[in-house]
């Protein structure tokens, strides 16, 4: 019977793991990264130091990520002039599916940049566990937001959040 | 003798069955995510191959095709 009963708990310890194993990167340095932008030219994250960086993994077949887009270029539209970045990870795998999504946005701000990690590279590092995943990071690099998906309110929790940062 | 080869059948059926399993990664479902992928992705062929079904077969039901089997409604 005892065995039993610790047979069980050891079958909901193990079960219970995964929920406990990734704390995430909340409060910590965001890992650094290169990648290549749309354009072909290297964009590391540690050139933003100093910024409030806005980063959000999305692929071009994913319905959540389509519907944010617009909304992430309005939000840098209304930070235009301000410390603030946003970098969008493109994770399709071949190049011309982000092309030809990105053709039906004539305007991008120069503070929207798009990087492409179409080898999953990035992405497993910050193990977004949801399409799309953003991450805020404050002025120093610190993760101190993280949206997972993409909801109607999100653009208000951004601006909120943002703006918190910017006043850091 | 039987218990234990019904046991052991039973481990490697699991076994076998669980190694078909993978976690697949949020940003690995870029396949899975092709509408070719969806069962009505062609909604109108769907339509004509259930219709020509429910008319052959007779039947009602199961796809929500009405009708007594004379394939004129």
């Amino acid at each position: 019977m005892r065995q039993k009963r610790s047979l069980l708990i050891a079958w909901f310890i193990i079960l219970a793991l995964p929920a406990f194993s990734w704390g995430g990167l909340m409060n910590q340095s965001a890992p650094p990264f290169t990648l290549m932008d749309i354009n072909g030219r290297a964009v590391s994250l540690s050139s933003f130091k100093g910024k409030v960086v806005f980063i959000d993994f999305w692929a071009s077949w994913c319905p959540p990520c389509k519907v944010e887009f617009p909304e992430l270029i309005r939000l840098m539209e209304r930070y235009n002039g301000e410390d603030v970045a946003l970098l969008a990870v493109n994770v399709d795998q071949k190049r011309s599916h982000a092309v030809d999504f990105l053709k039906k946005f004539s305007v991008i701000p120069a503070s929207f940049h798009l990087l492409l990690d179409g080898e999953s590279q990035v992405i497993k590092i910050y193990n977004a566990s949801a399409m799309p995943t953003s991450f805020i990071l404050d002025k120093n690099g610190v993760v101190r937001h993280i949206h997972f998906g993409y909801r109607e309110t999100d653009r208000k929790k951004w601006i909120e959040e943002i703006d918190t940062l910017l006043k850091q | 003798m039987k218990k234990k080869a019904v046991w052991l059948l039973a481990a490697v059926s699991l076994g076998a069955a669980l190694s078909g399993c993978a976690r697949v990664k949020p940003w690995e479902r870029e396949y899975l995510a092709d509408p070719i992928m969806q069962f009505d992705y062609n909604k109108e062929e769907k339509s004509v191959k259930e219709h020509f079904l429910g008319t052959r077969e007779g039947s009602t039901g199961s796809f929500g095709v009405s009708g007594g089997g004379c394939g004129c409604n």
